[in-house]
């Protein structure tokens, strides 16, 4: 773990000095100047770690320290915040991941307490976790003397944990505990069998050290030994040497970031989004929740989602600094499917080159020799070649979706292929989402210069927005098709009306089928006047394609914007592709699949600000990759979220680039934005924004075992390891770290995701 | 809900926080937390932050 500090780079001051008023610094007071950064290394061993990892991180973000003698206080922390395992699950190499910005808090209660600031600091952590029917209690007592620092990593601190359902005894029990001379953890899980974790770090400064780790996982053992010196790090695991340089700097090193904070490019002020509000919600069962509504929807916990119906009555908290929040009254307005935009962009495919999409391909016929149809491709316009390349395909099953590198390497693709499909639709993280590249009638080569890639900012529509009637030719579903598609046994090809399932060619009026909006419930509505959604989620794992809901295709206002070009009795679905706005309806389990919004006193719906849409030129040079140079778009969803930078597997245990169906792979963002106040800076239209990362990951560049071996790197031998002799139970009213019984705490939450609020 | 189950129930929310997402990092800044007194005279207690995540090796250079 290592903490950077702020310096303006050389090319800023250079810069600064040949052009003043055109690159400003932000001030050095500013949250740009002073927010702090964090880095810490991914290795093999951070698996074996996760979950004590995301206790400490839970912690953290509780904010005990900002805390102290203040008594016990509600805390709300993102779950996704502290899942590594799940931010770079490979399955997040496939297309669109339209939930990632919902998010799903666990709540604490948390009493932090020191006698002066030569004593300990100690913290009393009870933090509910309840998910589908399951209920239980983590107790935590965290006792920290010394902060981490650049000489002691690690601080001085013990955290003990005791995981606690309905029965009596923990099923989960565990401690870490941290000093100057390394790290102790060790855990069991108990129950039908037992699954242990124990590592043991011996630290002398910061160039020497080593250590073990030992899992015991579903009757599978895994075993590390690893040591390191000032230069290299070296890890065994029974069969497998390997040996890494420990320099950050060494250019096979790799680096991903995870949160990025967005500023203002003059005042270097944090660039703050109305995505939503906190709430409180008062369920039939007696019980107070905490939440949250936004424009990805609304989250409440688990057993509190299942209550809450259209037109419930929410509190927003709004809070006031050193002052109670106040609340406020607001009526909810929730559908079980919510109705999208999309507003047309464009830029020419040269430029273009190099950025990756995903496109679905029904007919090989002609894509190239041994392609699989009916499968979803990676591909890029490689402007050099002046063909696109097929490097990926997508993978689906019961996991989700990961992108399978192409056997024999990337493969050519004519932009002629498309032709008789009209163009290339597909998805790309990079331009923001959905994709057409118009290429009806191209016969040979083409002049990228003069064709445009439309690409498409998204936003919610609001009931009062909703189109009275709109159209659709392609992968149209009515409520009847919805449910007969995932009725058990059912033997249909798709869950859309059959005539429009994988339509490319024209229809006529007969084949358009319509619909009507309903702003009042904010639905969409068939020709049967019947809802169109579907929110079974069992059902829907039934069909894996569909685990994560159901998306219309293209859907219009005006029957005659999609006449084809040499028959106004025929319809033809690329000339909706080209529309300057088109919609899309989905509807699905999730709450990121559904509408939701509140209304104030006035009958209002309170409207929240969709993602800021960014441009990002991305540096030249090699640790870019194939982005070097290339012009990429970025989602601003808020403080730290920001995202949009393709992605690429590593391994876990080498930290080198696999195929994303690789065991052991990790999905992680391709490269870092510097901190930079150039080389950093994205726009939209004519505003310019400062970004700058906030948590980094980096993975240690691997080097030939043998220089490990030349390096005098010894592995430890003769360490023993922690065992359930140091285990403690703080929820076990004799012993001698018994936190109490959860405290009964109305207040509003204090601190969320880290920020205290009052 | 049986034991297995619930093990198996309480390891999955523990580890299948099923969504994407961000985090990690090393520690908050450590707090300063006013409060407390004591006789005549406040005294300013501090917080202490605690690791935000921990790892076996750290990084050279990383700055």
């Amino acid at each position: 773990m290592t903490h950077s500090f702020i310096r303006p780079s050389r090319l800023v001051l250079a810069l600064a000095a040949a052009m003043p008023g055109i690159v400003a610094a932000a001030p050095t007071t500013s949250a740009y100047a002073t927010d702090a950064q964090s880095s810490h290394v991914e290795d093999a061993t951070s698996q074996g770690i996760a979950q004590v990892n995301m206790i400490t991180c839970f912690v953290t973000g509780m904010r005990p320290d900002a805390m102290v003698n203040k008594g016990n206080y509600v805390a709300l922390v993102d779950k996704k915040k502290c899942d590594p395992n799940a931010r770079s699950d490979s399955g997040n190499s496939s297309s669109d991941n339209a939930g990632s910005s919902t998010p799903a808090y666990m709540s604490s209660i948390v009493n932090s307490t020191r006698t002066s600031n030569t004593a300990p600091m100690q913290v009393k952590t009870w933090v509910d976790e309840s998910e589908k029917g399951f209920a239980a209690t983590i107790f935590i007592n965290t006792v920290a003397t010394e902060a981490p620092s650049a000489t002691n990593p690690y601080g001085i601190f013990r955290l003990d944990y005791c995981g606690k359902g309905s029965a009596s005894g923990c099923l989960m029990n565990g401690y870490l505990d941290g000093s100057a001379t390394g790290i102790s953890y060790f855990e069991t899980e108990s129950g039908d069998g037992t699954n242990t974790t124990a590592l043991r770090l011996t630290t002398a400064g910061a160039d020497s050290g080593s250590g073990a780790l030992q899992m015991s996982q579903s009757g599978q053992q895994v075993a590390y030994t690893f040591g390191y010196n000032d230069s290299y790090f070296r890890r065994f695991d029974g069969t497998s040497d390997q040996c890494f340089s420990r320099l950050a700097d060494d250019p096979d090193t790799g680096m991903s970031v995870w949160r990025y904070g967005l500023y203002d490019a003059s005042t270097g002020d944090r660039v703050t989004r109305q995505s939503g509000f906190p709430i409180e919600y008062a369920a039939p069962d007696g019980k107070t929740y905490n939440g949250q509504i936004g424009y990805y929807g609304l989250w409440l916990p688990s057993e509190a989602s299942g209550q809450i119906t259209n037109g419930a009555t929410v509190q927003r908290v709004q809070y006031v600094p050193d002052h109670e929040p106040t609340k406020t009254p607001y009526s909810l307005v929730k559908a079980d499917g919510r109705l999208m935009k999309y507003t047309k962009k464009t830029r020419t495919l040269a430029a273009a080159d190099q950025i990756k999409f995903n496109v679905f391909v029904f007919d090989v016929s002609g894509f190239f020799d041994g392609a699989v149809g009916n499968r979803q491709y990676e591909m890029y316009w490689d402007d050099a070649a002046g063909a696109f390349k097929v490097s990926g395909t997508m993978e689906c099953g019961n996991n989700g979706c990961q992108t399978q590198d192409i056997a024999g390497g990337e493969k050519t693709v004519q932009a002629a292929f498309f032709a008789t499909q009209g163009g290339v639709r597909g998805w790309s993280q990079s331009l923001g989402g959905e994709v057409f590249i118009p290429l009806a009638g191209v016969t040979g080569a083409v002049d990228s210069s003069s064709v445009n890639v439309i690409y498409r900012v998204q936003d919610l529509v609001y009931p009062a927005q909703m189109p009275a009637s709109l159209y659709c030719l392609r992968e149209c579903p009515t409520a009847a098709t919805l449910a007969s598609y995932f009725a058990p046994g059912s033997a249909d090809a798709s869950p859309f009306v059959a005539s429009t399932y994988n339509r490319w060619q024209p229809a006529g009026a007969d084949g358009v089928v319509s619909y009507t909006t309903d702003s009042s419930s904010a639905l969409l509505r068939d020709g049967a006047n019947a809802a169109v959604v579907f929110t079974d989620s069992s059902a829907l794992q039934s069909r894996p394609q569909y685990q994560s809901g159901i998306r219309t295709g293209r859907l219009f206002t005006a029957l005659a914007d999609a006449q084809c070009s040499g028959s106004i009795s025929q319809y033809c679905d690329q000339k909706v592709d080209e529309l300057e706005v088109y919609y899309q309806w989905e509807t699905g389990p999730n709450q990121w699949n559904q509408f939701a919004a509140v209304k104030n006193a006035a009958g209002a719906v309170v409207a929240f600000d969709a993602p800021l849409q960014v441009s990002y030129s991305v540096p030249t040079g090699a640790k870019y990759g194939q982005y070097a140079g290339k012009s990429i778009v970025l989602q601003y969803g808020g403080f730290g979220e920001l995202w949009g930078i393709p992605g690429s597997c590593v391994s876990r245990l080498t930290n080198e680039h696999v195929s994303c169906d690789t065991q052991d792979s990790r999905y992680v963002p391709a490269f870092v934005i510097p901190f930079d106040d150039v080389l950093g800076r994205v726009t939209d239209g004519g505003t310019a924004y400062l970004a700058k990362w906030l948590d980094r990951e980096i993975r240690f560049a691997r080097k030939d075992t043998s220089v490990c071996s030349a390096a005098g790197v010894s592995l430890s031998s003769a360490l023993t390891l922690p065992n359930a002799s140091g285990l403690q139970n703080p929820s076990d009213p004799a012993s001698a770290i018994y936190i109490g019984e959860k405290p009964v705490v109305t207040d509003s939450p204090r601190v969320i995701d880290g920020d205290v609020k009052y | 809900m049986d034991r297995l189950t619930l093990r198996a129930a309480f390891a999955a929310v523990l580890f299948s926080l099923a969504l994407t997402a961000c985090g990690g990092g090393s520690s908050t800044s450590a707090g300063t937390a006013p409060i407390s007194s004591g006789g005549d005279s406040t005294v300013t207690v501090t917080g202490v932050a605690t690791p935000n995540t921990v790892s076996v090796v750290t990084a050279k250079n990383a700055n």
